[in-house]
């Protein structure tokens, strides 16, 4: 816990005067950016370009410890890229992502040493069986627990001699689930772990991934395109837009601060997006200052898509 | 180290294929060559047959010329195809094992998983081709060990040991790895397996084809020796003796000739106008030796360009898995 804590107080030194100030300052939701010691990860500046085009570009944020964070955005938004990078797997065309206190780029075997990942597509062998891939794991990482892996198969009706060709894409989810929250790593980060489960197994796994976060004070980011579902887990979420970082903050303030109205009672005030309702009538996000009905979380996404769709990105 | 173990158990059974595949065709063949062994012993040919036999041939000895003859037909029979497969074995192990251990990797997305478990990819790539050599290793030893009595009954038959280099002994082992090696960088490169086994292929015989002009090249300008007795000498030139007994080279004969001679060479694929006015002459023509015991010294080089390639490819599969993005 020490070593743990000296660590984080290096990332937050590391860090240049003004790029931790700029990073805090963007993070408008931390009600006490002072007291936030201890930062898992911390994407600075972020920019990845395939080619001539930028998937992401100038982002920057930072996720406080024990917190769960929803990553969301449209499809080609740029959220696997930004995952993958955090893990080492796409170089940054321009600034750096430190992984606590790690920088991936420069060193990468200490940052990827305290992350479990989840891929897009659980990326398991599908020749080899449960216990296998827990044998590689725990090759791989000292650290790995398996009884917390076999536990939480287990849970789930699954056994540890089942190939994972025989089994569902959802089964095959909750294995890599299993072996990254196996890892003990102190940052998890989760790219579109839900996308091939039912609900019944979309909340079995929220609970697990829950239950690890709070009972080790691990820190995860989830990246998702299912908003109702992450509103139950994360405590924070950041938007992203055509590989831009449109809004990060805490779940509880962002819904505090933000509300919706018909555009026909806008009476001049400035709309922050204007969207369809189920119904086909068009909203209007709006600050909260603003007359209008809280916003629910999908209406603030939604209303941050069709205000990022207005202004031309890139 | 037990979790390494299992982990390495786990490696070989995601290879399981490929490595049986590989281990029967070593088990076949060393099982075939000792077979012939078998066979060669039963037929009883006395040890000291062989040099009656390379002097006298069926003449010789009466329980050699009972026995010599079999021995032989047996041996000139199976040996050229023995030898064939030997050579042959260790690049197709190579190649079929090291093609998809990083490739597949690549194909079926697995190297997310992989790769994100395993801080050090060197200690993963590592991990998965440690178990691979050992069973890769194990298996052209055994087909090299096999075959190298027969390699023996070769040289001691008159062969040229030269020609064996390759077939038995540490090049087999060396060639198998350095195949292994290109196989798994060109796959890791491609990130596809197929593609890779295909162009690892070709990269391996275009290496052996220039190892093999590199190795003529060698013996070649080895310093040689006029010897024109020995069946297992490898000539690389030609000399002349004078009607003096003194030792002239062919340049140097060829210029003795008068020029009236020499113009109707022109347009022959030999200088039979010279060679002919020479031998009238009294010149004598001599084979330019270099004998097969130094030839045979291109076995500690053929070793060391093929363990070079082996160590610059598994280099490149290290660079190459250190910098790739896993799809």
């Amino acid at each position: 816990m020490l070593a743990s804590s000296r660590t984080n107080r290096r990332v937050v030194h590391n860090l240049t005067g003004q790029s931790t100030a700029a990073i805090l300052r963007n993070c408008t939701c931390w009600r006490d950016p002072e007291k936030v010691i201890e930062i898992p990860l911390v994407v600075e500046q972020f920019g990845r370009r395939y080619r001539r085009r930028w998937a992401v570009r100038g982002v920057s944020l930072a996720l406080p410890e024990r917190s769960i964070t929803a990553l969301v955005g449209p499809n080609g938004a740029g959220k696997s890229t930004l995952v993958r990078a955090c893990v080492g797997f796409e170089p940054a065309t321009e600034g750096r992502i430190l992984v606590n206190g790690h920088d991936v780029a420069s060193d990468r075997a200490r940052a990827v040493a305290s992350i479990g990942y989840v891929p897009q597509n659980a990326s398991l062998y599908r020749s080899l069986t449960i216990a296998d891939h827990f044998a590689l794991a725990a090759a791989a990482r000292p650290s790995f627990d398996r009884p917390l892996a076999v536990a939480m198969i287990t849970a789930v009706g699954l056994a540890e001699r089942r190939r994972l060709g025989e089994l569902s894409g959802g089964e095959q989810a909750q294995v890599a689930l299993a072996l990254a929250l196996g890892t003990r790593a102190r940052l998890l980060l989760l790219d579109e772990p839900l996308a091939s489960l039912d609900p019944l197994a979309r909340r079995d796994l929220m609970t697990l991934l829950v239950a690890d976060v709070r009972g080790r004070h691990a820190t995860a980011l989830l990246s998702s395109h299912i908003i109702t579902d992450v509103e139950q887990v994360c405590d924070r979420m950041a938007v992203l837009v055509a590989g831009q970082l449109v809004l990060h903050c805490s779940i509880a303030e962002a819904k505090s601060r933000f509300a919706t109205l018909p555009t026909s009672q806008l009476d001049g005030a400035k709309a922050i997006g204007i969207f369809a309702a189920p119904d086909g009538a068009p909203v209007a996000l709006v600050d909260a200052q603003a007359r209008g009905r809280p916003a629910s979380l999908e209406e603030i996404v939604l209303g941050h898509l069709a205000q990022s769709k207005r202004v031309a990105p890139q | 180290m037990l979790v390494q173990i299992a982990a390495g158990r786990v490696v070989l059974r995601q290879y399981r294929f490929e490595l049986g595949v590989v281990a029967l065709a070593a088990l076949l063949l060393a099982a075939y060559i000792v077979s012939v062994e078998v066979r060669l012993a039963a037929i009883g040919a006395p040890r000291e047959c062989f040099a009656d036999w390379l002097s006298t041939g069926p003449d010789g000895r009466d329980d050699c010329a009972n026995t010599m003859p079999a021995w032989v037909a047996l041996f000139r029979a199976e040996s050229p195809r023995i030898f064939q497969a030997t050579m042959l074995l260790p690049f197709v192990a190579g190649l079929v094992l090291g093609a998809p251990l990083i490739a597949r990797e690549l194909e079926f997305r697995t190297a997310q998983t992989a790769w994100s478990l395993n801080p050090s990819r060197l200690g993963w790539l590592m991990r998965q081709a440690l178990p691979i050599l050992v069973v890769l290793g194990a298996s052209v030893a055994l087909v090299s060990a096999a075959a190298s009595p027969l390699a023996q009954h070769a040289v001691d038959l008159g062969d040229r040991g030269y020609e064996l280099i390759g077939s038995h002994g540490a090049s087999v082992v060396i060639r198998a790895f350095a195949s292994f090696g290109v196989a798994l960088f060109l796959g890791a490169l491609l990130g596809r397996t197929l593609p890779g086994l295909i162009l690892a292929t070709s990269a391996v015989v275009l290496l052996s084809v220039g190892i093999g002009d590199v190795r003529e090249a060698w013996v070649r300008a080895q310093p040689p020796t006029v010897v024109g007795e020995s069946t297992t000498a490898i000539t690389v030139g030609w000399a002349w003796r004078t009607p003096v007994g003194s030792i002239i080279t062919d340049a140097e004969a060829k210029a003795i000739v008068p020029p009236e001679v020499a113009q109707l060479d022109i347009g022959l694929a030999q200088a039979v106008n010279s060679l002919e006015w020479l031998d009238q002459r009294g010149y004598t023509l001599l084979p330019l030796e270099v004998t097969d015991e130094v030839a045979t010294g291109w076995t500690a080089y053929d070793v060391g360009l093929f363990g070079i390639i082996g160590v610059l490819s598994a280099a490149g599969s290290i660079v190459v898995v250190n910098t790739r993005r896993p799809r």
